[in-house]
């Protein structure tokens, strides 16, 4: 148990170095480039990378092949709603109980992004490293490849710490890990699709019979209707039983609209999901959309 | 070669704490609540039930909701709400609870006897 805990210290050091790093990268002024709003014809400044598949790093929940340009820093905030079946008393959902995750992503690279954010749920803290390997090209692969890797750990009470019936024994039974492949692809300048085949696994599961690994392919569409206005939609496919009863738990599903406006994007959604990134919402998603158990969020991020 | 060394790199960082712990295993003397040897009481199994599912946001000096479902007097006094079961029952009009999951039936058929029973605390 000794070697364990001295383990979980050292994981623990490691983990908080992440946070460490990004404060002092975000020192280093962003580059900038400028852009032309063409709803509007303003320019304004964002470091937006070029072939743009999506509007933004996030579709809903998960993580699209999007990256912005190196030295840029940005925020993102996300935030969902009550059940809109809570009713008029709770006003559809927008009274609560809410989740609202905080982040921030800076890219190292045009291809590489470090990010880290936290979520009210659980109060999970998450940190990302997301690389984009290839692009797609008129002469070249048909493709654009993408690795995400995440760490996150559930810092939420223990209402029994330091007892028999503690609820993490040890801290490292606090995390959860994320890999993903992003295979993406724009089919025309209005449509584009991804699929991310994603492995998550949870260092503590609660029965037996639970699995601590589980598979998931995740699909996402956008459409765009104009320069600046799009419908977009993700759907996380479980492939295997974790659990003996899987009856409470559904497949992640969301539908929305992505807004860009100049160095700003917005996006508002319906989604079966509480929580927020794909450790969250892929494997422990117990809203039925069938039943309405929906509920309205919406993503802002900010590039600086 | 780079790229995917640097995929190897980042995966090898990723799992370097990959532990396959189960609660169950860790602790194989915790009661279930749903336990029928176990009467539908505060002491004996609703405490169990609030402590995994509902402690850790409803307590402290800012309690969710400002809720407070630490102590046996905490949760008799507002199990009286009928909010109470229709949030743990995610039945429409009521706040789903918890948010993100719903506890098992027979953990809320327990709290439905506890209280239909006049909320005994041991």
């Amino acid at each position: 148990m000794e070697s364990r805990k001295n383990d979980t210290d050292e994981n623990m050091k490691q983990f908080f170095l992440l946070p460490a790093l990004l404060l002092v990268l975000g020192q280093t002024k962003a580059q900038t480039t400028l852009g032309t709003d063409t709803s509007t014809g303003r320019v304004y400044s964002i470091q937006l990378n070029n072939d743009s598949s999506f509007a933004g790093t996030r579709l809903v929940n998960f993580h699209t092949i999007q990256m912005h340009k190196k030295g840029t820093l940005k925020l993102h905030i996300a935030h969902r709603f009550g059940e809109l079946k809570s009713g008029q008393e709770n006003l559809w959902g927008i009274d609560g109980p809410a989740n609202i995750r905080i982040g921030f992503d800076y890219s190292l690279l045009d291809d590489l992004t470090l990010g880290i954010g936290r979520s009210a749920n659980k109060r999970i803290v998450d940190g990302f490293v997301k690389y984009r390997f290839m692009k797609q090209r008129k002469q070249g692969s048909p493709v654009s490849l993408a690795f995400v890797g995440s760490m996150n750990v559930q810092t939420d009470k223990d209402p029994n710490k330091g007892t028999v019936d503690a609820k993490y024994p040890y801290t490292i039974n606090r995390f959860s890990y994320m890999s993903q492949l992003i295979v993406s692809r724009k089919f025309s300048k209005r449509f584009s699709f991804q699929t991310s085949p994603t492995f998550i696994h949870f260092n503590l599961v609660e029965k037996l019979s639970d699995k601590n690994d589980m598979f998931f392919v995740p699909v996402a569409a956008r459409l765009k209707f104009t320069s600046w206005l799009a419908i977009t939609g993700e759907y996380g496919f479980k492939t295997f039983k974790y659990q003996r009863d899987m009856s409470e738990l559904h497949d992640s599903f969301s539908l929305g609209f992505d807004m860009e406006t100049g160095g700003h994007v917005f996006q508002i959604f319906c989604t079966n999901s509480y929580g927020i990134n794909e450790v969250q919402a892929l494997p422990y998603t117990t809203g039925n959309w069938e039943k309405g158990q929906v509920r309205i969020g919406f993503n802002v991020s900010r590039v600086f | 070669m780079k790229a995917p060394f640097l995929i190897l790199c980042l995966l090898a960082l990723s799992f370097q704490a990959c532990y396959y712990d189960k609660f169950n295993e860790l602790h194989p003397n915790n009661p279930d609540p749903c336990d029928t040897s176990l009467a539908a009481t505060f002491d004996q199994s609703i405490v169990l039930i609030m402590k995994s599912n509902c402690v850790s946001c409803h307590s402290g000096s800012n309690p969710s909701g400002g809720i407070l479902l630490e102590t046996y007097k905490q949760v008799a006094d507002y199990s009286t709400n009928p909010k109470f079961l229709n949030s743990i029952r995610h039945e429409a009009g009521a706040s789903a609870m918890p948010p993100d999951s719903k506890i098992r039936d027979c953990e809320i058929n327990k709290i439905d006897t506890w209280i239909q029973n006049g909320v005994p605390e041991k």
